[in-house]
This record gives structure tokens, sequence and C-alpha cells, in this order.
């Protein structure tokens, strides 16, 4: 790695294939416990998207969400101290993030509606669905079918779904942060991206059928 | 024929498929259009997925949880204003007619009466009025006499005192609530 340089008045330090990358978290967070106020707000603002991305996902709502990771960020940072390296600092903070939305849910009476009855593997050993259709996949439209779609996911898939892609979580992170089994999130996962790919077919076969 | 399952190909997809079905995958796709192009379909879904537009939250976020987290001593000095700006207010108000009646308790020997004096005059005959009309219930009205200068500024300050504490509680009580709400 190359010497850090001064960029902005932060320090940052270049990579080999030439892109600037920021402190990690584990030297940011150093900074905070020493009182840094500065680190404290660049860690703030380095994850509060992929949270409220999370906690939208979850609470399909921008007022809940957004208190629910305010909650969540001064949870995190009051426990800071005791904080032990077991776990990343985001997953750590996707965790929280995911109690705080789950005790929201619990207090509105919506978590059964969260949390669905059995997760049956059977399904995913069936044949795949019809082929798809032929599309320009790098269209912009595309990309906004896609968005619509996952929008419209069930909050239990949906929010497996945006850790796995958004948050780009491996499923022995995702287990950390949900607390589910890894069964489970390896069924659930599957079941939404699979959902996820019935809805964007129907949306571009429909699309198809009427162009012809 | 039979296709690849669900689980075959995402997995193929993630790249965590076992070495023993990958081959059987492998060897399948070489010969099925149908799976292929479901392999593709699902590698796009999920770079587009990936691709999606993050929720971002109100622009003063990162300001109200920093604002929770840090101790009273390190915020802001303009934050630290806003916070107590009922407080700020009533103590100027309250030094404002405080200066005003003392300055016009000493100026009251001058022979020119300055805009103050005349002021602290307005207040304390606004005052005698008002006292006057809650009197008259139970006295005579040729029984009261007009109050000296003295007296009258002692009473004003009294008011002002009550008008500080009854600041200082909507302050607390009303203001400050809200505040905390807001967060
Ligand atoms: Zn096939």
């Amino acid at each position: 790695m190359k010497p850090c340089v001064l960029v902005g008045g932060l320090r940052k330090c270049k990579v080999l294939h030439g892109n600037v990358m920021s402190k990690p978290d584990q030297e940011m967070i150093r900074q905070i416990l020493a009182g840094e106020k500065r680190a404290l707000a660049e860690l703030i603002d380095r994850h509060k998207d992929r949270a409220m991305t999370l906690a939208m996902r979850m609470l399909r709502n921008r007022e809940d969400a957004e208190e629910a990771i305010q909650d969540a960020f001064v949870r995190a940072f009051q426990a800071l101290p005791r904080f032990e390296w077991k776990a990343s600092f985001s997953t750590w903070l996707y965790r929280i993030v995911c109690n705080v939305c789950m005790t929201a849910l619990g207090k509105k009476g919506d978590l059964p509606h969260l949390a669905l009855g059995e997760d049956d593997e059977r399904s995913l050993d069936a044949p795949s669905a019809d082929a798809p259709p032929d599309v320009e996949y790098e269209s912009r439209e595309f990309q906004s079918i896609v968005f619509d779609e996952i929008e419209k996911l069930p909050p239990l898939y949906a929010t497996i779904l945006t850790l796995f892609c958004i948050q780009e979580m491996g499923y022995e992170v995702i287990v950390e942060v949900t607390g589910l089994p890894l069964g489970t999130v390896k069924v659930r996962l599957f079941r939404a991206r699979t959902m996820l790919r019935l809805a964007v077919g129907r949306r571009l076969g429909v699309r198809q059928s009427a162009a012809i | 024929m039979n296709h690849l399952t669900t689980r075959e190909i995402l997995e193929f997809v993630d790249g965590t498929i076992l070495d023993g079905q990958r081959t059987h995958v492998i060897a399948h796709l070489e010969v099925c259009s149908r799976c292929r192009s479901e392999v593709e379909f699902h590698r796009t879904l999920v770079g587009a997925a990936r691709r999606q537009p993050p929720h971002a939250p109100t622009r003063k976020f990162t300001d109200r949880v920093m604002q929770r987290i840090l101790p009273k001593g390190q915020r802001r000095w303009i934050q630290t204003i806003m916070n107590n700006a009922g407080g700020v207010i009533a103590m100027g108000i309250v030094l404002a007619v405080l200066g005003y009646a003392l300055l016009s308790s000493n100026s009251s020997a001058s022979t020119q009466p300055s805009m103050i004096t005349e002021m602290v005059k307005v207040c304390d005959d606004l005052y005698a009025k008002v006292q006057e009309f809650l009197k008259v219930q139970a006295t005579k009205l040729e029984s009261l006499s007009p109050k000296p200068r003295a007296i009258g500024s002692i009473k004003l300050i009294l008011l002002t005192l009550l008008s500080l504490v009854a600041l200082g509680a909507v302050d607390r009580w009303l203001i400050q609530p809200r505040i905390r709400a807001r967060k």
C-alpha cells in the first residue's frame, strides 16, 4: 500500500489499483474513542444510507426507518467502548438496526407478517421457471423494473435480499446480522431471488407481448 | 431433459456450489440454452439489485445523531444556545426591564425626564390602574392615594422576577420537551 496522503483535511490512503480508500472503520473508531468528533460524523455518514435502506425494506416508512436508524446509531455509539471486534463494525451496526426494526414492528403488531412460518426448502429443488424473456439487461428501464419489484417484495424477503445484494454480505454475515440459522437464511434468500426473478420476468414478458 | 433446479442455478451463480454438483451443472449448461439464459438472468438480477440507489436519511441526520451521542459539554455552542433559547430570551428581557427600572429610579431627581423614565411611568400608571380596578370591589375610590414612584419600581422588579419564573417554566415544560421529541 502506498503511503497515506492528506485529502481535504482528512487522511486517506491510496490503494494499489488507484482508488482512494477512506480510513477503515477500526481506525475511525479508535479516533472516536479518543474524542475526535470529526471521525464520529464521518462514520455516521459512511453507514447511514445502507442502514436507512435496510430499515426502509423492513419498516416501509421513511419516518419510522429514520427514527429506527437514529436509535440504532445512538445505541451503537454508546456501546462502542465495549465493542470487541468479534464482527466488523458494519455487521454489528446492521444487527442493531435489525433488532431496532424488529422491536418497532413488534410494537406495531407487524412481527407475525415478517416472521413467516416454515421455510420449505423443497420448492428450491424444483426445476427453474420458464425461460426468461430476451431483454436488454443493461437498460435503464430494466434497472427501474428491478428496483420496483424489490420494493414490492414482502419485508421478510426484501430484507434478506437487501443484505445480500445492496450490502453485499455473504451468508455467514447475514446470519450474524439477522440472528437466523444459516439454513433459513439460504432458503429465504433463494426464495426472495426466485420471487424477484418471476416478478421481473412477468413484467418483461408483459412488455414484450405488448410490443408484439 | 431434466433442467437444473433453482437451488443449483443460484448456487452456481453465487459460486457456492459444491465441486461434485458443479461438474454436473457445467455439463448441463453446455447442452441446455434454456438453463444458460436462466443463469444469465439471475446474474443480471443480482447485478441490477446491487446497482440500486440506496435510501438516504434526511439532511440533518448526522447532526441529530451527534447531538444525541455527544455529552452536553462537547456540543456546538450554537446548539447549546438554541437548546436554551427560552432561558436566554427570558434572561435578556429581565435584564433589560431591570435596567430600565434602576435607571428610571436614579434619573427621577433629574429635571428633564428621559425616555426610560417616561416608559417606567407609563408602566407604573398601567399597574396602578389595574390595582385600582381590583381594589374598587372592596374599598371606596376616594380613599386611594397615588403610589410613590419608589414603591412602583420595586413592584415592577417583582413582576419581572415573576415573568422570569414564568418564562423559565414555559421553556422547561413546553419548549424543551418539544425539542427533545423532535430529536
Ligand atoms: Zn436445462
